[in-house]
């Protein structure tokens, strides 16, 4: 039930546009999608928003005996929880599998390449040690669930700090933060998950796919790399491929994106640590994580489909330009159907078609006032720019003009019936208020 | 936009800032980012969705599902206590019969606690219904208190007044008459410092309440 | 032959029973009056209570509430502490239903609540003191008691929670520890089985429920009502003061109400401290 379910024609039109080297969101191929990082005023606490995909990491310690196997190492220890409703639950042992594949690959990317020294965890061997407990939940799954859980875990391990130990006449004493500055985790490298969709024939590779694309793609891979371009996991799932060359322009791919991340990381480290000076040990953490300016929904980070500035402004011009051609034309031809009159054109270049938005890129605004040639789909919220990845290419044909201007008529009602069914809301809410607020 | 410019309805509240976001998540039909000063809350409400099979619906078993997350390791019995605390309070205030063989779920993940967690899911909870659109009698509204070693009630406190108070209790109200629908509280304290108390959190029930109108406000025009 | 096939034609009060339960204890209670014991809103069921009569336990008891039936018995083990906490014994509570209480699962997870149970218990008796941990300590750091609590309700008739809290603290109260020492001879802990000691415990707690049904408010609430009732009220008190008080959400009630409950509860303090002496005297 929380399992989007995709229509064939959805993923028939992802990979159509694929094949002309277009992503739906509007992204390049080797684009990530916004990442935010926050830490907690906690230790060892860090929430991660990439795109939509929102993870929490939190690490906690015990005190524990270590393993006979190996007695003077502490101990990692990793869990990835994904609620019930954030992924589907009616695909039997889909999520469980989900879940299971994080864990091991996030454990992979941690554990098994050994980026925090288990031996400095040891505090009197055979005897004690600490347990490092990584507890990565899901919030909201989007896609790429493992480039954003390893950021997370990667993160809060960066931030995190195990309370001081005294050893007094072979007695253990952990002391409070008060009484002893507790110290960080040695990490010996940075590793980072990085996922790629990769797109049948033309081996096409896409970093970060949304939930849509890797439904849709032919295979995935996972690479793990570190900041001084290590390998240090990877996998490789779905139909196989023959381009050997493939894996190696990934991660070459992958090893610029984690020195990114991994930048990231410790750039807002440095701000934590940098606020915690100055207020005495305390920051205010994820208070800063709600953004009180803006409305999520109504902006162009939701919609399932998303342009681009500048195919905005492409668009924006070729439809100018067909309008011009058309006019020509159409005194010639004389068509029943009328153009809108030149000054609405006028105005229309007075105002400004979209501005950039303060944290997430650009937004259309409500297509009702920008003229006829755009029609609102989707959702009431999400404005979308119908066949915006088609319109260039269909624009080069003369014949497409006589199609183009039916097809305007068509969303001309349509606008008309949005029209209306806003104000009708609009209205609707002004009623409702007092009496739902009361 | 801004929050700050809610001062204005948003008067007399004496806890701890409070800060929202509401819609953050995409999946779940409402959801929420909730903070009263250091305490961080994250509300989900999914549904109304078709119960898993196997389980069946009578009058008995209220179509609402609840699940609270702390933010490390397994649920602790006190996380249980908190998680049955929270899911009864929300569910009070909404109408789950109206979908036949249907239920709502109500995940709340903490993310950072300094004190007051409680009210503070609750809160949180409550603004996640509302941005779902799921039928509600009312609002329900936390608040926590504590009283202090000398005898003075602060309301909202953070966590080292919360360590110090010689009593602590969370309330939650209806947003119509005020009355308790949750109640909680825990250490030493007379009949009348127990009174006194219950009636500071229903002055900051009301002022809260200011504030939840505050926040539909700003986000109606857009959302809802 | 027709009065046994068909008895609730004979009974009209049996009839309004079975068709509408809800209505039945509606009319009843607003008459003042409970159906079934014809107990008032008020009034409480008859409490028995007696201690040490299991002889494998350092400290045992039983309360009976109604019909409500719990026992409870205290095991002693010695361990090491934990680290954090160096000088502090440990107490372990868990809470049963036997099979023979004939609860169904959903009225277990909806009103009996264990976990909850065990959670309040645990905020009552080692939050609140009534059993300072530290007197539990053998030698810091090395030995500590740990103390199992296993409540178990051997018959449900409701208000559970009160007798468990009832029944943990008389056990606690009639527990005997044997006195540990080290002997600097033999360089080690020595149990010496003879020498019993009374485990220090605080005043005794007085817990009530108070079912909430629609408007109505009422003590101590019996199975039957328990399954009508959409909210329940807990008050501890000791002496006259509040020690916890918790409400799980469901039909919301009016501050007079509340404090009316906390009035009766505390109340009845006096009395029933009488009582818990008087048991804890007789053993």
């Amino acid at each position: 039930m929380r399992d989007t379910i995709f229509a064939k024609c959805d993923s028939e039109f992802v990979a159509a546009a694929i094949k002309k080297k277009k992503r739906l969101d509007g992204r390049r191929f080797d684009e990530l999608r916004s990442i935010e990082l926050h830490f907690g005023s906690d230790f060892g606490c860090a929430y991660v928003t990439l795109g939509e995909t929102k993870v929490l990491a939190q690490i906690s310690c015990e005190l524990s005996e270590p393993r006979n196997v190996r007695k003077n190492e502490g101990n990692l220890f990793v869990n990835v929880e994904i609620h019930d409703m954030v992924c589907g639950v009616f695909e039997t042992g889909h999520h469980a599998h989900l879940a299971v594949h994080t864990n091991r690959l996030i454990e992979k990317c941690i554990k098994d390449s050994r980026c925090v020294d288990l031996e400095a965890l040891c505090i009197v061997s055979e005897e004690q040690a600490w347990e490092i407990r990584v507890d990565v939940s899901v919030l909201n799954y989007d896609g790429n669930l493992v480039t954003c859980c390893s950021l997370a875990a990667l993160a809060a391990l960066a931030h995190f700090k195990t309370p001081h130990v005294t050893i007094e006449n072979s007695e253990i004493r952990i002391d409070s933060i008060k009484e002893h500055e507790p110290e960080p985790l040695s990490l010996h490298h940075y590793p980072i998950l990085v996922a790629f969709a990769i797109f049948g024939e033309n081996d096409d590779i896409l970093l970060d796919p949304t939930e849509l694309e890797e439904k849709v793609c032919e295979s995935e891979l996972v690479i793990g790399m570190n900041s001084f371009n290590e390998l240090c996991g990877m996998h490789f799932s779905g139909r196989t491929t023959s381009n050997r060359l493939l894996i190696v322009n990934a991660s070459r791919q992958a090893s610029l994106v984690a020195g990114e991340l991994v930048k990231l990381v410790k750039t807002k480290l440095e701000i934590d640590n940098e606020t915690r000076r100055k207020n005495r040990g305390k920051s205010e953490g994820l208070v800063s994580a709600i953004h009180t300016d803006r409305i999520l929904s109504a902006s162009q980070d939701r919609s399932t489909l998303r342009v681009t500035q500048r195919e905005i402004e492409e668009t924006a011009r070729s439809f100018l330009e067909d309008r011009q051609k058309m006019k020509v034309s159409e005194v010639e031809s004389d068509s029943t159907q009328i153009p809108e009159p030149s000054e609405d054109m006028d105005t229309e270049e007075m105002r400004p078609v979209f501005r950039k938005d303060q944290k997430r890129g650009v937004e259309v605004p409500p297509m009702s006032s920008f003229g006829q040639d755009w029609a609102p789909s989707g959702n009431r919220n999400a404005w979308t720019l119908p066949n915006a990845t088609l319109s260039d290419a269909e624009s080069d044909d003369d014949e497409d003009d006589v199609d183009f201007v039916k097809t305007i008529t068509d969303e001309d009602r349509i606008i008309d019936r949005i029209e209306l069914n806003d104000s009708e809301e609009e209205h609707d809410t002004i009623v409702l208020q007092p009496k739902e607020l009361k | 936009m801004d929050l700050e410019v809610e001062s204005d309805d948003f008067v007399g509240w004496t806890g701890r800032p409070i800060k929202c976001e509401i819609n953050v998540l995409s999946k779940p039909e409402g959801s929420c980012i909730f903070s009263q000063g250091g305490t961080v809350v994250m509300a989900a409400l999914y549904g109304p969705h078709e119960i898993k099979h196997g389980k069946i619906q009578t009058e008995e078993t209220p179509a609402f599902q609840m699940s609270y997350r702390s933010k490390k390791g397994p649920p602790s019995n006190e996380s249980r206590s908190l998680e049955e605390l929270i899911k009864t309070a929300c569910e009070s205030v909404v109408f789950t019969r109206t979908f036949a063989r249907h239920e709502l779920t109500l995940v709340v993940q903490e993310m950072q606690n300094c004190g007051g967690i409680l009210s503070c899911a609750i809160n949180a909870g409550c603004l996640a219904m509302i941005n779902s659109g799921v039928d509600m009698q009312h609002l329900v509204l936390a608040v926590t208190a504590c009283l202090t070693n000398d005898n003075r009630i602060v309301v909202d406190p953070d966590e080292s007044q919360l360590k110090s108070a010689k009593m602590s209790m969370e309330v939650a109200f209806d947003s119509e008459l005020f009355n308790v629908i949750m109640v909680n509280s825990q250490g030493t304290s007379s009949v009348e410092e127990y009174q006194n108390t219950i009636g500071k959190c229903r002055e900051s029930a009301r002022i809260l309440k200011e504030y939840f109108k505050s926040v539909v406000k700003k986000y109606a025009e857009a959302l809802l | 032959m027709d009065l046994a096939a068909e008895p609730c034609f004979n009974q009209p009060e049996e009839v309004c029973k079975k068709i509408n339960p809800k209505k039945y204890l509606k009319d009843h209670l607003s008459q003042g009056v409970r159906p079934k014991d014809n107990r008032r809103l008020f009034s409480y069921r008859s409490v028995v209570g007696n201690v040490n009569f299991i002889k494998n336990c350092c400290g045992s008891s039983i309360v009976k509430i109604g019909s409500t039936t719990v026992i409870c018995g205290i095991k002693n083990e010695v361990t090491s502490p934990s680290k954090r906490f160096q000088n502090k014994g440990l107490l372990d509570i868990d809470c049963k239903l036997s099979d023979h209480c004939n609860v169904s699962l959903n009225h277990k997870n909806r009103v009996v609540l264990l976990k909850q149970c065990v959670s309040l218990l645990q905020k009552l008796f080692i939050g609140l003191k009534i059993v300072d941990l530290e007197s539990l300590c053998i030698a810091k750091g090395e030995l500590v008691w740990l103390l199992k609590a296993d409540i178990v309700c051997l018959d449900y008739d409701g208000g559970f929670w009160d007798a468990a809290v009832m029944a943990l603290h008389l056990a606690l109260s009639s527990t005997k520890l044997p006195v540990i020492e080290y002997s600097p001879e033999n360089e080690r802990f020595v149990l010496q089985e003879n020498t019993l000691v009374d485990l220090p415990v605080g005043k005794f707690p007085l817990a009530t429920s108070f079912g909430v049904f629609q408007d109505f408010v009422f003590t101590d609430p019996s199975f039957e009502e328990e399954q009508l009732c959409s909210s329940f009220f807990v008050v501890v008190v000791q002496d006259n003061a509040v020690k916890i008080t918790q409400k799980r959400g469901g039909y919301p009630i009016s501050d007079v109400k509340l404090m009316e409950c906390i009035n009766v509860a505390a109340s009845r303090y006096k009395i029933m401290e009488d009582v818990i002496r008087a048991i804890l005297e007789n053993r």
